[in-house]
């Protein structure tokens, strides 16, 4: 074998050549790339082109992330995306300061109710037979009512006398709290896992992945249905089973990223920029994380945009249910799980300002991370035309 | 179809294995599935069901009964004494049976019952049956219909906009379509089945609120039950057709970027026939693969929406066995998934080997 030194050095003299061709300053080739930029071609992201003059002047390099921003920004959707995001985020953590409501404040329409049972007492007295009624009565307590909106309660009140719109913030917070915290986490177990698998390659791969095989296979909503019921049964408290339902989406959802990432890291191994990563001598961490892992960066963040999509629908699938975050905290799942069974057909029929809203918060908010992940899809693709 | 002797040979080498790995996943997942069941304390099911016998009974009679069938099911002991017990009973086809549920197995006795004026009446009894596995071929039927026709309708509508939005990629047709089908990625089942029942049901009254059969509507029995199976079909419709439109579209405009596409072009065929001649069939080899994958859907219904319509199908079985703590049943559904889950991947790998001849099976 060669001396590794020298083999490096070689690799880095033409990685040299390399960026002194991409960067090009004042030579002919400068010229010709900023001619064709001119016309309108894909190079017109790497050089632009502001009139005659000197060309040292004119040329300038764009960095991959602002040529990233660049094609993201230019695309209508993923921008509505990301406006719809930031209103929805302003909604869920700024709005409650605005509201004049609490979270579990009853403040609708009530009615002072006093619930009144009738008893029959038939007594022999004086050898007839005398039949006493007697009534008990309750104390007084209160009976919310839904109401529809007004300009009081905007989205009007529940029936637990709660203001729907606050409660559509606090929702809000759930969901998308939970969301980035849970595909934050899926992300790192998975690249963990999948880097892991995917550098060491051989029986530890084959361990790995079965595993992840396996986890594949877990048919999903019976799972996560089983896992919350879980909770209930353990008796996790109301305001910490939050945190235990992010553990259980983690742990039931991080399969798919190790996958992703192990593929990429199998094929990046064997790329040349690795063995002169191996020649230089450095330490296998340094290896997979300085060189391994940022080059599957932006498919993470794709996958990890589009996940917080999913994530949410299943956070708000078992809050239907009944078994994601419980009452009296609010959830959009929840909202619209009082519309289930017959006891919620009164508010299915009756009363749309309760559960409507809740749905749509839902759908926007998975439309904006799926917009924009798509987006950085397109951005990040360096084969995308326009 | 396998072209060379050498080919088929390595093909069944090829499903051997993975058949072999299946097993090995199947194991896993049973295990984790049925700890996750069992590590629940306040669900013993059993206790639940005879809870009132328990408290008259006297003899112990009821205790001795309800003991026994813990043994069988092997929930007397620890968790993973108790999987073994399971796994033992799967192994010996004895599949258990639900604790909760029960199917008519179709066949009728007819019992004698001294009738008021003195006279013995046949009385039909429906003879009913907990086998677990009968149970999900009982209650599979309604939900394969219901997922038969969603996808069909599916593919029927998600192709043809794919294939149209990808040629006209960044038209008005292609944004609108972009953005409906992300509308339909994004919706929640629980919400749009709500929300049509609230449009089409209760404010048009076009369709039933719930169920499988009116016996007011005094419509023919199979056009009632289709009546009331339009919107879960329709639910399940929009909900999967998104999905699959993208997919189209990703597909159709990798293969426009390709190198014979360009040669047709340059040959000066029309484009009409650039498109539905040579890109268009070659569209169809992953296409081809979801075929095979989509197998569990088709099969396995829907909890959600079965649970929004009130529909007897195996999703809404499989939600009260969930919520119940039915172990039997939850096991048998679940374990019912992953076997689909398993095949449909191997057939979908199979299919891709077979459409695409540049693809090795190893």
């Amino acid at each position: 074998m060669e001396d590794p030194k020298k083999t490096a050095g070689e690799i880095f003299e033409a990685e040299a050549e390399n960026i002194e061709a991409v960067t090009p300053v004042n030579e002919p080739k400068a010229e010709a790339e900023a001619i064709s930029a001119e016309s309108g071609t894909a190079e017109e992201e790497i050089v632009s082109f502001a009139g005659e003059g000197d060309l040292e002047d004119n040329v300038k390099v764009i960095s991959p992330i602002r040529l990233v921003m660049k094609r993201f920004f230019r695309s209508k959707l993923s921008v509505a995306g990301l406006v719809m995001l930031i209103v929805l985020f302003l909604f869920a953590f700024l709005g409650p300061l605005f509201s004049p409501y609490g979270e579990t404040q009853a403040t609708g329409d009530f009615k002072w109710v006093q619930s009144v049972v009738e008893h029959k007492i038939t007594v022999e007295e004086d050898g007839e037979f005398v039949t006493y009624t007697f009534y008990e009565v309750s104390d007084a307590y209160k009976v919310y009512s839904k109401t529809p909106p007004s300009s009081k309660h905007w989205l009007g009140t529940d029936q637990y006398g709660y203001d729907v719109f606050t409660r559509l913030m606090y929702g809000g917070r759930v969901s998308l709290l939970l969301g980035f915290i849970v595909v934050f986490a899926e992300m790192l177990l998975g690249t963990m896992i999948g880097a892991f698998s995917g550098y060491f390659g051989k029986w530890v791969d084959q361990v790995i992945m079965r595993i992840v095989d396996i986890f594949n296979c877990l048919p999903s909503l019976p799972i996560l249905m089983l896992a919350s019921s879980m909770l209930e049964t353990w008796g996790v408290p109301a305001e910490s089973k939050i945190y235990a339902l992010m553990g259980i989406l983690t742990i039931f959802g991080w399969s798919g990223t190790a996958r992703l990432v192990r593929g990429q890291i199998l094929s990046l191994r064997e790329q040349e920029f690795m063995l002169a990563a191996e020649a230089t001598g450095i330490s296998t961490a340094r290896k997979v994380f300085k060189h391994l892992i940022p080059n599957v960066l932006p498919l993470l963040i794709v996958q990890a945009t589009l996940g917080l999509g999913s994530v949410i629908l299943y956070e708000s699938t078992l809050s239907y249910l009944g078994l994601g975050v419980p009452f009296p905290y609010a959830a959009w799942g929840t909202m619209i799980g009082a519309t289930s069974g017959a006891a919620g057909r009164d508010i299915l029929e009756n009363y749309p300002n309760l559960w409507v809203p809740a749905g749509i918060c839902i759908i926007l908010a998975v439309l904006a991370f799926n917009f924009v992940g798509d987006g950085l899809r397109d951005a990040f693709d360096p084969k995308a035309k326009r | 179809m396998p072209r060379l002797n050498t080919d088929f040979i390595q093909m069944i080498k090829y499903v051997i294995k993975r058949l072999a790995l299946s097993v090995l996943i199947l194991l896993g997942v049973s295990l984790i599935i049925y700890a996750l069941i069992r590590i629940q304390p306040g669900l013993d099911f059993v206790e639940k069901k005879y809870q009132a016998q328990l408290q008259q009974d006297s003899t112990g009679q009821v205790a001795e009964l309800v003991k026994q069938i813990q043994a069988t099911y092997g929930l007397d002991t620890n968790i993973f004494a108790g999987y073994l017990k399971w796994l033992s009973n799967i192994l010996q086809g004895n599949f258990g049976d639900s604790f909760q549920l029960s199917v008519p197995t179709g066949e009728v006795t007819y019992i004698e019952i001294i009738g008021p004026d003195g006279n013995p009446i046949l009385t039909p009894k429906y003879e009913t049956t907990s086998n677990v596995v009968s149970i999900i071929f009982a209650k599979s039927g309604v939900s394969f219909i219901i997922a038969l026709i969603a996808t069909v309708l599916e593919f029927i509508i998600a192709i043809p906009l794919g294939i149209v939005s990808a040629t006209k990629q960044y038209g008005v047709v292609d944004y609108t379509v972009t953005v409906l089908a992300m509308m339909g990625i994004s919706l929640p089942s629980f919400f749009l089945g709500a929300l049509l029942l609230k449009v089409f049901s209760v404010e048009l009254g076009w369709f039933p609120y719930s169920g499988l059969t009116d016996p007011n509507s005094g419509l023919p029995v199979i056009i009632d039950q289709a009546w009331h199976l339009v919107l879960p079909i329709l639910v399940l419709t929009m909900l999967s057709v998104g999905g699959l439109m993208r997919y189209t579209r990703t597909n159709m405009l990798e293969v426009m970027n390709s190198d014979y596409i360009r040669t047709a072009r340059a040959k000066g065929l029309s484009e009409h026939s650039v498109i539905y001649k040579h890109a268009f069939r070659n569209t169809l080899i992953p296409l081809a693969t979801l075929f095979a994958g989509i197998l569990p859907s088709l099969f396995g219904g829907a909890m959600i929406t079965e649970q929004v319509f009130s529909i007897d199908g195996i999703g809404k079985a499989a939600y009260t066995a969930v919520v119940n703590g039915d172990v039997p049943f939850v096991m048998a559904y679940c374990m019912f998934l992953s076997i689909l889950t398993v095949i449909g991947t191997l057939l979908s790998d199979i299919m891709y080997a077979i459409v695409d001849p540049r693809v090795k099976l190893s």
